[in-house]
């Protein structure tokens, strides 16, 4: 019986961190994800507590070990993409990056949290929160083998990066909640201060 | 506190379960022997690797690496089976059941057959003197002693005995992988040179690790080094084996080695780029050029590195590099795309419309083609 | 493995030890078209380890193989008892490469179920709706071809055992210094999947200090623990 390691790391910042929060079930309803984006929730999604991932916000419906949704609000010059990676220099956002330049940065970000056989693609333009924006694809699999698909949307606003990104397993997570993600992508909302 | 009845205590114990009979070719633990257990558990991880995703199927490849490893194996041939893996690091691990995964960051930076035969009989060494089971046996002796001087020490109210034990057992570990090492070492070293490789090869790899650490912090080779004590006396002494032994002129094996990993040479570089260690990077690709030449794909990824880091005087260098790419044959056609990126962020709209254009035009079906419509609009 | 790695694997093994077993379903009786369903017996996910005296864990061949024979015909027998028709598939299953997908999606699934239905209550995930909600979805279907059975039943434990040393440092520690030293520990989890619509139906997890797969009469009480309320 050997647990997945990935699982085991996931569920050991979770330990980490229950001394502040739990897991909590988070809408149907407009949930605030920060930095003025929002988004339309359906029921079923829970909130993991605050650092999971190192994202701004990280949801999942069947654990983070099967599908994760990360939140990236309104990350702007010199802000790193996830918490874990201030330090390095060499990830920092620049407000003028380009979808093509932040598709890169998702893909090492990717590949530095123990992600094999990373790939990006499909970069295409899309509008996000009403704004004109890019969407595109990615893909991985864990440290188990288990392989995953993902796909998000974003847009640099006013020099802030808004991105939301959903990923499941290939073999059924990404396909079954697929819909869900997709509605909640297209319900995000950014309310200027 | 003494030290020395703990030190007796681990002398005793080098002294008694010293020596370990070499593994025999073809042999197979018997089901009821420890050693049984751990190769239940390397078959197991074995079984995952076999259809990892991760796993680079290239029959070709496989076929080259696995025939190297088999002139180095000699009568292990049927023992050792080599599974690659597309991964930036640069390591190499024997399991104790004869699987010797190779991350695909070591394939990119080997010079020739002779280097790759440095690494195959260093770990053949590791099987053949099962030293991974050696070593696990070692620590459950050492643990248990622990445990035993925990509860003796607490009896008799010397409550320090446990931990200072602990230490002296954390040393133990490590000399006696270092001892591992060193004695794989020459194994490796004796075995290439019986194959007919030069064996100043094996020198030479260490030479390209220890180059690399230190860089940005956390590189590859810093983990290796992590994982691999290397006291600047093992080298040498690789070395002073190495000198005395013949060196054949045609023992490197360089164009076969280069011919293997042509096909996948760009996929590598690209894995090592993603990772965004520019300075250790950097050092890589600078000993890579100086020692194979600079072809345009090495150039290409020359430039992204820079690119990617994007400090002041970086973008001035991509464009510089991609200008080098551009005067080689066969330049990967995304240096236009890059080209245009940098242009762009230095504010040369012309230049950088002209790039993206001089992209669509030599990839019509670039699957990014509607997003470089948009930075064209963008920059009219 | 990194330093901090192995403190947060320290970290959810902490998380993990302080619960105990339980089990979940979502049905109370498995799907009967005709006559009693079929379940096939997925290969046993199985490693019985020695304990050293210093606490570490090794595992041990001749014992693994022995548990697997023992369990797969007492859990052949419990199911008989309980009038449910139990099918082992071919042991080397696994080694199908169409069923990989489905073999690691399942072994994500039990690691989920692990951590947010058996684990620390903190980690229940409030959102998800019935007793489990976990699911293979389409995969299923794959390996519904393959066993043309109704239900799959997949097992995975590990069974640890207090080695002679162990033993010693513990009747040692007792006399001595009056504490005990912990001994050998069953933890499993077992998972029951509708072929049919790729649910997990069922899902009973066991840890107790207790049980000894390597004997056919000790494996039979192991496999009746595990099949406790599995649904008729």
């Amino acid at each position: 019986m050997r647990w997945p390691v990935f699982l085991a790391l996931v569920l050991a910042v979770l330990a980490a961190l229950a001394g502040c929060a739990r897991i909590a079930a988070v809408g149907p309803g407009r949930v605030e994800i920060g930095g003025g984006l929002s988004v339309q929730a359906a029921a079923g999604w829970n909130r993991l507590p605050r650092g999971a991932f190192g994202a701004g916000a990280a949801w999942t419906r069947d654990g983070p070990g099967l599908d994760a949704l990360l939140f990236v609000a309104g990350h702007g010059e010199g802000e790193p993409l996830f918490a874990h990676t201030r330090e390095r220099k060499a990830l920092l956002l620049r407000a003028s990056m380009t979808p093509t330049e932040v598709m890169e940065l998702w893909a090492t970000e990717l590949a530095l949290a123990d992600r094999r056989m990373v790939t990006v693609g499909s970069l295409m333009p899309a509008e996000f929160a009403g704004a004109p924006g890019f969407r595109f694809q990615y893909a991985y699999a864990d440290a188990d083998g288990l392989v995953f698909d993902g796909y998000a949307a974003g847009a640099m606003i006013a020099g802030r990066l808004y991105l939301i990104a959903f990923s499941g397993t290939r073999a059924h997570q990404f396909r079954a909640h697929w819909l869900a993600a997709a509605a909640l992508i297209g319900s995000a909302r950014i309310v200027s201060d | 506190m003494n030290r020395l009845p703990l030190l007796l205590c681990v002398l005793a114990l080098a002294a008694c379960s010293a020596g370990l009979e070499p593994m025999a070719p073809q042999a197979r633990p018997a089901l009821a022997d420890d050693e049984a257990g751990v190769w239940l558990a390397a078959d197991r991880a074995e079984h995952g690797l076999q259809s990892a995703p991760h796993r680079v199927r290239d029959p070709a490849l496989n076929r080259y690496v696995q025939g190297v490893a088999c002139k180095v194996a000699g009568t292990y041939c049927g023992d050792i089976r080599v599974y690659l893996v597309r991964e930036a690091g640069l390591n190499a691990a024997m399991l104790p059941n004869g699987v010797l995964t190779l991350q695909t960051g070591l394939l990119l930076r080997l010079a020739d057959e002779a280097q790759l035969a440095a690494v195959i009989g260093h770990e053949l060494g590791h099987y053949v003197e099962r030293d991974g089971f050696a070593q696990m046996e070692r620590a459950r002796q050492l643990g248990d002693i622990g445990a035993w001087a925990a509860v003796f020490g607490a009896a008799l109210g010397v409550p320090g005995l446990d931990s200072a034990l602990e230490t002296e057992a954390a040393l133990d570990i490590l000399a006696f992988s270092r001892d591992q090492e060193g004695a794989s070492d020459v194994f490796g070293l004796e075995r290439m040179a019986a194959a007919g490789y030069a064996p100043q090869a094996a020198v030479e790899v260490w030479d390209l690790i220890l180059a690399e650490a230190g860089a940005d912090g956390a590189t590859p080779a810093d983990r290796l080094l992590a994982t691999h004590p290397l006291p600047e006396d093992r080298r040498e002494r690789l070395n002073a084996a190495a000198i005395a032994l013949p060196q054949p002129p045609e023992g490197r094996g360089r164009a076969a080695y280069r011919a293997a990993l042509a096909p996948h040479r760009a996929a590598f570089l690209a894995d090592e780029v993603r990772l965004r260690q520019p300075t250790a990077t950097l050092r890589l690709f600078r000993y890579l050029a100086e020692r194979d030449g600079l072809d345009a794909v090495l150039a290409f990824h020359w430039g992204e590195v820079h690119r990617l880091r994007g400090w002041k005087d970086d973008r001035r260098k991509a464009l510089a590099t991609y200008a080098r790419a551009l005067a080689l044959p066969d330049v990967p056609v995304e240096t236009h795309r890059s080209i245009a990126l940098v242009r762009r962020a230095l504010g040369q709209w012309r230049g950088a419309r002209f790039a993206f254009q001089r992209y669509l035009a030599h990839a019509p079906d670039a699957p990014d083609r509607a997003i470089v419509e948009a930075y064209i609009a963008e920059v009219l | 493995m990194p330093p901090f790695h192995r403190l947060f694997l320290l970290l959810a093994l902490l998380a993990l030890a302080g619960c105990a077993g339980g089990s979940a379903r979502e049905v109370a009786q498995l799907r009967t078209a005709d006559g009693p369903a079929s379940i096939a017996l997925m290969p046993l996910d199985l490693t019985l380890t020695r304990r050293s005296a210093g606490g570490s864990e090794h595992p041990v061949a001749d014992w693994t193989l022995a548990a697997e024979r023992n369990l797969t015909l007492a859990l052949m027998a419990a199911a008989r008892e309980r009038g449910l028709r139990l099918q082992p598939v071919r042991h080397d299953l696994w080694t199908q490469p169409s069923l990989r997908p489905l073999h690691l999606l399942h072994r994500g699934i039990e690691g989920a179920i692990l951590a947010h239905r058996f684990g620390d209550s903190r980690n229940r995930l409030p959102a998800k709706a019935g007793p489990l909600g976990w699911s293979l979805g389409r995969e299923a279907a794959v390996l519904r071809a393959y066993t043309a059975a109704d239900y799959a039943l997949f097992v995975s434990l590990d069974d640890s055992y207090a080695s002679a040393g162990r033993k010693a440092l513990g009747i040692a520690s007792l006399l001595l210094v009056g504490m005990p030293v912990s001994g050998g520990r069953q933890t499993g989890l077992a998972t029951l999947v509708d072929l049919q619509s790729g649910a997990v139906v069922w899902a009973r997890h066991l840890d107790r200090s207790t049980g000894d797969l390597r004997q056919p009469a000790a494996a039979r009480e192991t496999a009746d623990a595990l099949l406790e309320d599995l649904p008729q």
